[in-house]
């Protein structure tokens, strides 16, 4: 029988963990929260810092290490947002201003057409906050993180043809909100 | 994709629209999370750890050198030969009994029948490619090159007005080289660029005043190691080579001059 190393057996090993991954539950964490990048980033921190209090308990692989991250930034989320208890979305496009969406390899977008981009990233941010946090998290892990629909229900404990409707579904209610004259 | 090209007839967005939306949101922290997670527990931990296994790695690396040097006397000529360029000896004075030694790794007359090789004849019986400095000073030009084979060292002169420059080089496994100086002679560290060196001027002259390298070799000496003789030499390491220059003469280049030859030797 053949015993691994725990995968994050030293600080060495837990860095090496935030490097690979700090990015994923950000982009999760921020968009789960509607764009907001400092608490996005309060919480990605938190994560961390809960992971590695808890490191010893963690039994998974390196490749399960992302699942249980993400577990603990989705309660932080909900947490967060009991607190909040507000529903509605406080994104400011100040907020995306300060991103980097991805472009056209060797094409930069005219001042006109990143205005109109962060006008739609703030309806697409509004529009997400008003369905259902699982949803939510469909799409989030789907096309944010770019997970494949297999890894999505195993992270979740569906069956991968559900998660697949779930979000077809939720990207037809995304496209049934959008306001016909903000396009 | 703009907008425009995903608009439908009934103006709402494509899927496609959505889905490529989605996925454009990538952002990134900002430098005030990465100042942040400087201070994580992680980090310092894994920081400590680093300068401790260095440190345990240095101590243990220090530990088995000194072992080695104290131990072996091979090692401890190597270990003088990278610790100190030149080899002060215990004073000012001493007597060299040459009769047992070849006069002619000794004295080398600056003259073009004690160096009658090229540089790609030396580079030949060598075995290692002869470097030489790229640019001269005014009015100096190669004389040629000598080839001392217990050493592997190859000696190129040169010679300029009234002066005469060695350029030695020898690969440092070939072992220690017969040179060294007073116990009073003033070494100075030197840098240039990347690379450490050690300049000192003057040289061993026989008790009656007269240079060591008279045309005549005696069979025994009675030498002082004299700080103004016009001689001024420049060593260091270049990887696993170890080089010289040395002017004799009241004209001959030094430190300056040395280093600045030193700097274009390729």
């Amino acid at each position: 029988m053949t015993h691994s190393i725990h995968p994050l057996h030293d600080s060495t090993a837990f860095t090496e963990l935030f490097e690979i991954h700090h990015l994923a539950v950000f982009r999760y964490t921020n968009a789960l929260l509607g764009g907001s990048l400092h608490e996005a980033e309060d919480l990605t921190a938190e994560t961390f810092l809960r992971a590695w209090k808890s490191r010893h308990r963690f039994e998974g692989d390196q490749n399960s290490a992302l699942s249980w991250l993400l577990t603990i930034a989705r309660h932080l989320v909900i947490d967060a947002a009991r607190r909040k208890k507000v529903r509605q979305v406080d994104t400011s496009i100040a907020d995306i201003d300060d991103w980097q969406p991805l472009h056209s390899q060797g094409h930069t977008p005219s001042a006109e057409h990143q205005a109109i981009h962060r006008e739609q990233v703030a309806l697409l941010f509004g529009i997400l906050s008003t369905l259902p946090a699982d949803r939510r998290e469909l799409l989030v892990l789907r096309y944010i993180l770019g997970w494949q629909v297999k890894q999505i229900a195993s992270h979740l404990g569906m069956v991968e043809n559900t998660a697949s409707v779930y979000i077809h579904r939720a990207i037809e209610q995304i496209r049934r909100d959008w306001p016909s004259e903000d396009l | 994709m703009t907008p425009e090209s995903n608009q439908d007839e009934t103006k709402t967005p494509s899927p496609e629209y959505i889905e490529n939306l989605l996925r454009q949101l990538q952002p990134r922290p900002s430098p005030r999370f990465y100042r942040r997670i400087v201070k994580a527990p992680w980090k310092s931990r894994s920081t400590a750890l680093m300068l401790r296994q260095f440190g345990l790695a240095a101590a243990a690396l220090v530990m088995i050198i000194t072992l080695g040097i104290v131990i072996s006397p091979p090692l401890r000529a190597m270990a003088r030969q990278w610790i100190l360029l030149f080899l002060p000896d215990a004073q000012d004075q001493m007597e060299l009994s040459i009769e047992q030694l070849d006069v002619q790794e000794l004295y080398h007359y600056a003259t073009p029948e004690n160096f009658p090789y090229s540089v790609d004849q030396l580079s030949h019986l060598a075995g290692y490619p002869v470097s030489q400095p790229a640019l001269l000073l005014p009015g100096m030009q190669l004389v040629g090159g000598r080839y001392e084979i217990k050493t592997l060292t190859t000696v190129l002169l040169y010679q300029g007005a009234g002066y005469n420059l060695f350029l030695s080089q020898r690969p440092i496994e070939a072992g220690q080289e017969y040179f060294s100086i007073g116990a009073s002679a003033i070494v100075e560290s030197i840098s240039f660029g990347d690379i450490q060196g050690e300049y000192v001027a003057g040289g061993w002259v026989k008790r009656s005043g007269l240079p060591s390298t008279e045309p005549v070799p005696p069979t025994e000496l009675h030498i002082q190691w004299d700080e103004t003789l016009p001689q001024y030499t420049l060593r260091w390491q270049v990887h696993d080579f170890a080089y010289q220059l040395r002017s004799t003469g009241i004209t001959g280049p030094q430190k300056d001059e040395l280093i600045t030859l030193a700097q274009t030797i390729r």
